[in-house]
């Protein structure tokens, strides 16, 4: 007889009779933790090599922040390349059976997704030395070997987000409790490492402009919405956000203890302590929105619908609390440690070419209603994608 | 990956650089290095900063004690005015020579166009003291790839975009399949229409990131541009009156031409070189307008074609030569006044390797060189003789210094105007020396009295040291111009450098 036939309830509880025995266990396997903590590695990496940039300028290939950075890369690469190697030439056919095949190798998606970002991740690398020497030592976070760079980084976290959750979608009722946490996790750092990546767009001179809530509304729908689709969580997005948030608010207070110095000059503002990164922007209020949003029973969460609705609510709760918290960091209130609005790297000619404590012009006002509905239409965009993620991203199984 | 407002500081240091900086042309012509004799304190120095390619970029800098009891060096870079040169990053240490204890060598990141300072702190057997040296940064060229390169980004990215597609054809084909379950042929299908539109979706994507490339390459080419000097515009008018003009919009838009600093007692020092020849040389000082043009009555000269270099220097201290050629006719008139000094000299002769030049006064001027070689920094050494064959003792300060060296290549595509001091403007090196840290900084020749003001010795010897490297090789001239009895002399000297 058909086992499922005869036991239906086992078929739904747990459908796949041959899942992988550590899952059976309740452990999650070692790659998915290398995965995990090679996206952490990034992030922290990243923000602290931003950090190191602003304060001390001169760095080498054996920074901390760059250690940190390789480090990730040879996480995910080491881990990967284990798991599709051990797959394709390994003896377990549970391990095959929760595969997929790229050019006859065997392995878990999130594997090969994530050996994708270390390869570009490398290719980066002489790319970015080149660009050095023909343009100049590139002093912005979005050029196209760093972008190249940015995108290998964001492949290795997306990579552990697809592991995770095809592991989540195969566990048992008591071991999804972990995954979800390491899964929420993963997109908390997604979502932080996004903030990195549009941090030349979101200083507190631009909170009045539709640059800022364009790349605001780019940068983190897709994450935000697409883990939560997943997620088994009530807050997921709030989780997120709040990981994002927490991580910002402790480099912003605990960076400053560290002593440093300019080492390249000109110097336009005296340093002796590690310039930290802005003041996170107010996520929290909208990934709120959007986990009430999802859990009304009014919206199908998923369908176009509920991106259209989503992106709006999104970018309207945005706007709503950060247009006033703008004006309260260009504030002398916000002239502090707490708030951080009196931190400037090195070469930032602030109160010498420009005034930070000024908005910038945003042009006419057609310009900028202009701007504001293309932000409101890439937040529909994006959360539409997110949406369409999540939903494929609730299917995965291998 | 430093200032993050960047967007809006190269918006800001563009316009900067229009309005204060200028777009700066290269310093001279074709020589684009500096090359500094001053004192630091008790201690001379000599400095050479190669100037790095593209800026950002390295300087190497190499200075050179002219005494053994200097035992350190360290180095930092500033602006030299304005914003960014109040504050200076953490010197760093030059490494010294173990062959030769006075050879102290430096790296330096130049991370900005325009005007800028190394700092140079020498300490040795008689305490420490400061010196700051005039740097003109700006980029000079665009690298190209090296095959080599190419063809492993072509292969990398080429795999990356085989194996992103072929994720995504595994990802549509199988990955929501429960494990064991076997790929059905819709799901295939399903997979080859996957790779199809993210085949696509690469394709656009590169079209994209080539778009991007080559509007930063055309960025950076247009940064290199905008640091090269606009055309000279010149005019005769009136017979014998020349009237010069920058030819870019952009400089009348700003008036950059009204916002010059006095180069050692003048806002523009002209150069008539007529070519092929070399034959007749003037250096003029033309009167500054109120429309910002430049004009001058012409002293005696024969008909022929001019090469016109007129040296300037913007408010920011940086320099820059502007370049242009007319065809002049025969003038009679004596237009030439004040420091105003030139003439007639035989023509350039690539035959010759001249050491000693004997003036129509029976003046010796000697210049004590060994063969010479580019790219190598030298000290160019002049000795004055009166008919008598003694050291003359006549000589005065022409324009607060003891000489002046203009060096031009046979083609022109190298002209420097050089002083004792070095290749730095002297009006640049003023702005140096004033900064705060740099008291008891004098350069070769004249010495800072108490605060800031560079006072000139009455007496002038009549040896001349002045540091240069040039350039490239090829067939050269050099003009020595130094005053005597109250006039202004001209010694010429041909040499072909290896």
């Amino acid at each position: 007889m058909d086992t499922a036939a005869h036991h239906p309830g086992l078929v739904q509880v747990r459908p796949f009779a041959t899942t992988v025995a550590a899952e059976r266990s309740g452990s999650i396997p070692w790659f998915v933790w290398c995965l995990a903590a090679a996206t952490t590695f990034d992030a922290f990496g990243g923000y602290w090599d931003i950090s190191w940039h602003i304060s001390i300028g001169r760095d080498t290939f054996w920074t901390p922040a760059h250690m940190m950075v390789y480090l990730a890369g040879i996480l995910a690469g080491v881990a990967s390349g284990y798991s599709i190697l051990n797959t394709t030439f390994g003896s377990s056919p549970q391990a095959k059976d929760s595969s997929v095949s790229v050019w006859g190798f065997r392995g878990p998606l999130g594997c090969f997704v994530a050996a994708w970002g270390g390869i570009a991740m490398l290719t980066s690398a002489p790319f970015d030395n080149w660009w050095h020497a023909a343009y100049g030592l590139d002093v912005k976070i979005v050029s196209l070997p760093h972008s190249i760079l940015a995108l290998g980084e964001a492949m290795i976290s997306f990579g552990a987000v697809v592991l995770v959750s095809a592991h989540l979608n195969r566990a048992s009722l008591e071991e999804r409790p972990k995954l979800n946490r390491l899964l929420l996790y993963v997109g908390g750092i997604v979502t932080f490492g996004s903030a990195l990546f549009i941090l030349e767009s979101t200083p507190m001179e631009f909170m009045h402009s539709p640059r800022f809530y364009g790349a605001v509304a780019r940068a983190f729908p897709i994450a935000l919405i697409g883990v939560s689709s997943v997620s088994s969580s009530r807050w997921p997005a709030t989780t997120m956000a709040a990981i994002y948030t927490g991580l910002f608010l402790a480099g912003l207070w605990i960076f400053p203890l560290f002593p440093a110095e300019p080492k390249l000059g000109p110097v336009y503002q005296p340093i002796s302590h590690m310039v930290p990164l802005w003041f996170p922007v107010l996520l929290i209020f909208p990934a709120i929105a959007l986990d009430l949003l999802r859990q009304t029973s009014a919206l199908r969460w998923g369908n176009l619908k509920a991106g259209v609705v989503a992106g709006i609510v999104y970018m309207t709760v945005f706007v709503a609390v950060q247009w006033p918290f703008g004006d309260f960091l260009i504030s002398s209130a916000a002239r502090n440690r707490f708030f951080g609005s009196i931190y400037f790297g090195y070469s930032d000619p602030a109160n010498t070419f420009y005034n930070p404590y000024e908005f910038i012009a945003h042009g006419t006002t057609a310009a900028f209603v202009g701007g504001m509905a293309l932000a409101f239409g890439w937040a529909i965009v994006f959360c539409c994608l997110g949406m369409a993620l999540g939903n494929w991203l609730k299917t995965v199984q291998r | 990956m430093a200032p993050l407002r960047l967007n809006r500081e190269v918006q800001l240091f563009v316009i900067a650089a229009l309005l204060c900086l200028a777009p700066c042309a290269s310093a001279h012509v074709g020589s684009p290095d500096v090359f500094y004799d001053g004192n630091a304190g008790p201690y001379r120095l000599f400095v050479t900063v190669n100037v790095p390619q593209v800026i950002p970029g390295i300087a190497e800098v190499q200075i050179r004690a002219a005494s053994g009891d200097v035992k350190r060096i360290a180095t930092s870079v500033s602006r030299l005015t304005g914003g960014g040169s109040r504050y200076a990053p953490v010197p760093d240490v030059a490494i010294r020579s173990t062959v030769d204890p006075r050879l102290f060598t430096s790296s330096i990141w130049l991370m900005e166009y325009g005007s800028l300072r190394l700092q140079i702190k020498a300490s040795g057997t008689q305490g420490d003291a400061e010196m700051s040296v005039p740097v003109a940064s700006f980029a000079r060229r665009n690298l190209a790839m090296p095959r080599w390169l190419g063809a492993l980004l072509i292969a990398l990215t080429a795999g990356l975009a085989i194996g992103a597609v072929s994720i995504v054809g595994a990802a549509t084909r199988e990955a929501r399949l429960s494990p064991g379950a076997q790929v059905t042929e819709a799901a295939r299908r399903s997979g080859r229409v996957a790779i199809v539109i993210s085949g696509v979706l690469v394709v656009a994507i590169f079209y994209f990131a080539f778009a991007w490339w080559t509007f930063d390459a055309r960025q950076s080419a247009m940064m290199t541009k905008l640091f090269r000097p606009p055309p000279l515009s010149i005019t005769v008018e009136s017979g014998n009156r020349l009237k010069l003009k920058a030819a870019d919009s952009q400089w009348s838009k700003y008036g950059v031409m009204n916002k010059l600093l006095p180069d050692h007692g003048h806002l523009m020092h002209l150069f008539l070189i007529r070519t092929p020849g070399f034959d007749r040389f003037w250096h003029l000082h033309p009167a500054h307008a109120a429309d910002g043009t430049f004009d001058l009555n012409l002293p005696p000269l024969d008909a022929g074609h001019y090469t016109v270099l007129a040296d300037i220097v913007d408010e920011s201290g940086f320099p820059w030569t502007l370049v242009g050629a007319i065809d002049l006719p025969g003038n009679t008139e004596n237009g030439a006044s004040g420091d105003d000094s030139g003439g007639s000299f035989p023509a350039l002769n690539t035959t010759r390797n001249d050491s000693v030049d004997v003036l129509e006064d029976g003046t010796r001027v000697i210049w004590q060189h060994d063969p010479l070689a580019a790219n190598h920094s030298l000290i160019l050494h002049f000795t004055v003789e009166d008919p008598g064959g003694h050291p003359a003792a006549d000589l005065e300060p022409y324009m607060g210094m003891g000489a002046h060296v203009e060096i031009a290549r046979s083609d022109l595509s190298v002209f420097a105007h050089i002083h004792p001091s070095g290749s730095a403007p002297m009006a640049a090196v003023m702005l140096a020396a004033n900064t705060e840290g740099s008291r008891g900084q004098s350069m070769a020749g004249m010495t800072m009295q108490g605060g800031s003001k560079m006072e000139m010795p009455s007496k002038v010897e009549p040896d001349f040291s002045m540091p240069y490297g040039f350039p490239k090789p090829g067939l050269y001239r050099i003009f020595l111009q130094f005053k005597r009895a109250g006039k202004v002399e001209t010694a010429v000297f041909d040499t072909q450098v290896r």
